[in-house]
């Protein structure tokens, strides 16, 4: 029944009390939204957190949704304030954040069928780097690399959710991409 | 960055590597520039740079985030009900312990006015009093001491999105064929999102269905004051 309804139609039959209609928004837009806390945050259990308040507090909030605007664009605002509220938390136990993951990171490579244990080592580094360097980018700059490489948005639809000019997307995402070229730099990366 | 800019202004293809490097260029654009990249290493160094830091963050979502089933997402929904009298005496007992206590105090002394008033009447009156009283007088002290959720339990309701609609992933799709700088030394994985499911609703206190008072549960709080007024209502015809 819900299937064939846009959001925001989803969103008025919320606003009426018929709940199943924002269980309708949450399928649609779980494993996003999930992708979006995933990358702004780097680790799964936090963004799995983020994630459910993010939708907790949409619903909540749902009366208030402007019908002006998309039903993505509002989520994804609820979504990265919720990922900045915990980064905010984070910051106050920073070593924390860098290191307590990598043992799962470990466990996660050990399990990976292909490569020698030195690979495997390497590859792990590696990657912590990279969620490290995408973790200190500024919030602006994460959020469109996170929208574009995890979300795979395009640059109209980052700026149409995040309501910024086109151009203003295109140099964000260019500025996030040259500072994680020079923190990633020593990085042993196979070039083809 | 203005270096960059500098350099390349001087080939006219200014500001396309970042398009380039992300497939969103028309169709003769790109094979324009990809024509125009075995000419300029200016141009070539640019998307070879965006590129490797692009597909370093792809590869972290491959390794760490593809593989990771989507939570499931739960939502408690208020079914709004109307309190029975049984209901409503027991909720009492669901209050901080000084609003009970309060709560209970009005209530015997309407079943002692109650008795008083019906004095030397018929002995079966009598008896129907003190059953009415007992939910209130007699119940035992845990009650209040190991106070339940405002929101009964029975009142909660969870409401599943089906399992088997689930659309195609648009974040675990089939990446987009595009120019490959890095070498991949295992294939992506597909996300393993089969077991997910999203699962609505709410009783959270900014919910319309839950409006707050001062002990909560508007809806016992009148339900009890009601239930007093029949109290004596009943004894007075009695
Ligand atoms: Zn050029």
């Amino acid at each position: 029944m819900f299937k064939e309804l846009a959001d925001e139609q989803l969103v008025e039959l919320a606003v009426r009390d018929d709940p199943e209609a924002f269980g309708e928004i949450v399928r649609r837009w779980e494993r996003k939204i999930f992708a979006l806390c995933f990358g702004m945050l780097g680790r799964e259990d936090e963004a799995r957190d983020a994630a459910q308040e993010a939708f907790i507090n949409a619903y909540r909030s749902i009366s208030r949704f402007r019908g002006d605007a998309k039903v993505s664009s509002w989520l994804h605002r609820i979504a990265v304030n919720q990922c900045l509220t915990v980064k905010r938390r984070q910051k106050s136990r920073a070593e924390e954040y860098l290191g307590d993951e990598d043992e799962a990171e470990s466990r996660m490579f050990v399990a990976s069928p292909t490569g020698s244990p030195k690979n495997i080592a390497e590859k792990g580094e590696r990657l912590k780097l990279v969620r490290q360097a995408v973790g200190a980018l500024p919030q602006e700059l994460r959020e469109v690399i996170v929208m574009k490489e995890f979300e795979e948005m395009t640059f109209q639809e980052i700026a149409d959710t995040l309501e910024l000019p086109l151009s203003t997307v295109k140099s964000r995402l260019y500025t996030a991409l040259k500072q994680l070229k020079m923190r990633l730099e020593r990085l042993p990366v196979e070039i083809v | 960055m203005t270096q960059d800019k500098n350099k390349k202004a001087e080939c006219g293809y200014a500001g396309q590597a970042l398009d380039f490097v992300y497939d969103e260029m028309a169709a003769d654009a790109t094979a324009a520039f990809g024509g125009h990249l075995a000419a300029c290493t200016n141009c070539a160094d640019e998307v070879s740079s965006l590129s490797a830091s692009s597909l370093a963050v792809q590869e972290w979502r491959s390794e760490a985030f593809d593989p990771l089933a989507t939570p499931r997402f739960t939502i408690p929904v208020v079914t709004e009900k109307r309190a029975s009298f049984l209901a409503g005496i027991l909720g009492l007992f669901r209050q901080p312990l000084y609003a009970a206590s309060a709560a209970g105090l009005l209530l015997a002394s309407a079943v002692g006015i109650y008795i008083l008033v019906n004095a030397g009447a018929a002995r079966p009156n009598v008896e129907r009093a003190a059953v009415s009283a007992s939910p209130a007088a007699a119940t035992p002290a845990p009650s209040i001491e190991t106070p339940k959720p405002a929101i009964p339990d029975d009142d909660v309701e969870e409401v599943l999105a089906a399992k088997e609609d689930k659309t195609e992933n648009p974040v675990a799709a089939e990446r987009r064929a595009r120019t490959r700088m890095i070498k991949r030394d295992k294939p992506l994985r597909q996300s393993n999102d089969d077991t997910h499911s999203g699962t609505v609703a709410t009783n959270e206190p900014g919910a319309k269905t839950v409006p707050e008072d001062l002990f909560g549960e508007v809806p016992e709080t009148r339900d009890r004051s009601l239930r007093l007024t029949d109290l004596f209502a009943e004894g007075e015809e009695d």
